[in-house]
């Protein structure tokens, strides 16, 4: 999962990036509004965790412009706002969810996977097809039953083909899944990991469509 | 309490009816004139019909004859009571009952007023030409002046008639002309604290305009004060919010932690933390000493040159931990100025933090304290980026922060500093470096007077 961080306190930011990341995602961290408004625009995200007192553009700014130009990515505002105006006007502005400051841990990584849940119009927690089970709370991959050990890049791309099954992921997807802005891209990592999961589960779970990139196929 | 109505409607009144007594008097006065004309000319006209009658009927020489009133009950009740005498040379020869019976009622001719017996008359004399006849016919005053006075009070009745009408009127009119002010203060009882939107007054009156601009105005100041201390608040939750946060996560972060390399990460961040939140904490605190409303400033003699030695010895930790330099100018001469200590060092001290914190590693910090004719100027300089002139009016503001900054400061310094300023009577500016190709000057002007 792509998160885009946006907490202009390099304290909190610095401990919301290592317990995202240490979750299975992959997390890039903007401190300022504007920066975070032009990301929102041009990247291909999974989700925005964002707080409100920015330098630059305030955060209900940042959904404002955001979802005036058809942003859909989920928003959650992770803000030390916390009357019930503010909570209004920011869920009417277009946040997906509100979570108020200090928070606990697991409540902001279960709400994100809440969103993830439903941005992909599900509403089993378990992520199921042919076989392959994938339990996102535990990061538990089972194949037939059996319980498969995975790397964490391995993971990321496992559940992204699952999470968009029957549909063609790109390359260039599945890379924005692996790796942040600040992370060189290999180009030969990709194929790598394809390789190891269909070692680790089944040849044929993941299919290569040339030229456009990789499927789940229905079975 | 005093009321515009009851006030409006005791006066108005007043005036009303001292204008209708006034009315009524000099009416009264006119009537009264032209009644005595009317009853003249009765006395006149009565005295030559007797005076016809007589030269023409009577031949009664010497002997008196009486006439009594009828006791009939006709006539009017403003018929008059008129005395007669007819004198034949020297002899009563006819005489109406209440007339006097011995003597000549007048001795001029024409209207004369006489006294006989206590009592008062109007008199007309009569004496017709060629005759041995005199005619008197005469009034009572007392009797006259009655019927004048029935008369006059029966005309000046609707006067008096009007007061009560005209109160009601008066009454009806003025709440009517209060409409406006019931309603402002409708609207304003109904409000609550929040609700300080101005009042609308539709077609106010021209006289109730200035009110409602007042209390408008009022109302957006108020607004505005409301709005400015609604989002201190919500900033300052922020701002202790958000390390707080940072420290619980870290501390969940140190559980979790796989190794000792992460764990030991975790817990230094808390540290960073909470003395971030303990420097939030002391400044909000400074902040609110500084309410105009909550102290009285104590007023010592400060010696500047040891408040500079004690500022560049307090600061000059952090200026070593930044790998930075702190170049002094403290003044040669004794200066001594007459302020408060504490809040002339906590205003240095701040703008000398904030310059250490604001320019960078390595940067060149000056202090400069020197006496310019009747004022001391106290200097801050850095060689750091300074501040965008579109934002400089603006980083004194509570919480502000410039755009892209990734420095740690409190957000409260400069707005310290400008609040004690105002609070001890010193200028403060802030500027471009005049000394370095970037940078920022603060400058702070102590009245020595």
């Amino acid at each position: 999962m792509r998160v885009l961080l946006v907490e202009d306190d390099p304290i909190l930011g610095d401990g919301l990036v290592t317990a995202m990341r240490s979750a299975g995602y992959t997390v890039d961290w903007l401190k300022d509004g504007k920066q975070a408004l032009q990301a929102l625009q041009t990247e291909n995200l999974d989700l925005v965790v964002l707080d409100l007192g920015l330098p630059g553009l305030d955060g209900l700014d940042v959904i404002k412009h955001s979802r005036k130009q058809d942003v859909g990515t989920p928003i959650l505002i992770l803000t030390a706002r916390d009357t019930i105006d503010d909570r209004i006007t920011g869920l009417d502005l277009g946040a997906d969810d509100y979570l108020t400051k200090p928070f606990d841990l697991g409540e902001l990584l279960a709400r994100t996977r809440s969103l993830m849940r439903r941005s992909h119009g599900r509403s089993q927690p378990l992520l199921e097809k042919c076989g392959l089970q994938i339990n996102p709370a535990r990061r538990e991959v089972s194949y037939n039953g059996q319980p498969v050990d995975l790397s964490a890049k391995e993971y990321k791309v496992i559940l992204y083909l699952l999470e968009n099954a029957g549909r063609v992921v790109s390359r260039s997807q599945l890379e924005d899944q692996l790796y942040g802005w600040d992370q060189a891209i290999d180009s030969n990592a990709l194929e790598v990991h394809i390789h190891n999961l269909r070692k680790k589960l089944d040849n044929n779970i993941i299919k290569t469509i040339r030229g456009a990139g990789y499927q789940i196929p229905d079975c | 309490m005093k009321s515009i109505r009851t006030n409006l409607l005791v006066s108005v009144l007043a005036v009303f009816v001292g204008a209708l007594l006034l009315l009524a008097f000099l009416s009264y006065k006119e009537t009264i004139h032209e009644i005595e004309e009317v009853f003249d000319a009765e006395l006149a006209q009565t005295a030559r019909m007797i005076s016809q009658f007589t030269l023409s009927n009577i031949d009664s020489k010497g002997t008196e004859e009486t006439i009594t009133a009828s006791t009939q009950n006709v006539g009017h009740r403003y018929e008059k009571h008129i005395s007669y005498q007819v004198w034949f040379h020297n002899a009563l020869v006819l005489r109406s009952e209440s007339a006097p019976d011995d003597v000549a009622m007048s001795d001029i001719s024409g209207y004369s007023d006489v006294s006989i017996k206590n009592r008062h008359w109007r008199v007309f004399a009569l004496y017709p030409e060629n005759s041995p006849y005199r005619i008197y016919t005469a009034e009572d005053y007392k009797a006259r002046n009655e019927l004048a006075f029935e008369i006059i009070v029966e005309s000046l009745e609707v006067y008096f008639w009007s007061i009560p009408i005209l109160a009601i009127l008066i009454y009806l009119t003025l709440n009517k002309g209060l409409v406006p002010l019931q309603r402002i203060s409708e609207d304003l009882g109904l409000r609550d604290v929040h609700e300080l939107k101005p009042i609308e007054l539709e077609q106010a009156p021209v006289e109730m305009q200035p009110l409602v601009n007042a209390l408008n105005t009022l109302l957006a100041k108020l607004d505005a004060a409301m709005l400015a201390e609604k989002r201190f608040t919500a900033d300052a939750s922020h701002e202790l919010r958000t390390p707080l946060s940072g420290i619980r996560l870290h501390a969940q972060l140190a559980l979790q932690a796989q190794n000792e390399k992460d764990q030991r990460h975790a817990l230094e961040q808390i540290i960073k933390a909470v003395d971030h939140n303990t420097h939030m904490i002391e400044q909000l605190l400074t902040l609110a000493r500084l309410d105009p409303e909550m102290n009285n400033i104590a007023v010592e003699a400060v010696n500047l040159n040891g408040l500079c030695d004690e500022l560049v010895n307090q600061i000059s930790k952090t200026i070593t931990r930044n790998h930075q330099s702190i170049t002094r100018h403290c003044p040669d001469e004794d200066i001594t100025v007459r302020t408060n200590r504490n809040l002339l060092l906590t205003i240095i001290r701040n703008l000398l933090e904030n310059a250490s914190m604001h320019s960078g590693n390595g940067s060149e910090i000056t202090l400069d304290i020197s006496r310019e004719a009747d004022r001391v100027i106290v200097t801050v300089e850095d060689n750091g980026p300074g501040i965008p002139k579109s934002q400089l009016n603006m980083v004194s503001q509570r919480f502000y922060r410039i755009s892209g900054q990734e420095v740690e400061g409190s957000g409260l310094g400069l707005s310290i500093v400008t609040e004690a300023a105002k609070q001890l009577g010193f200028g403060f500016t802030l500027s471009d470096s005049s000394k370095y190709p970037s940078g920022l000057t603060a400058q702070i002007v102590i009245p020595l007077s």
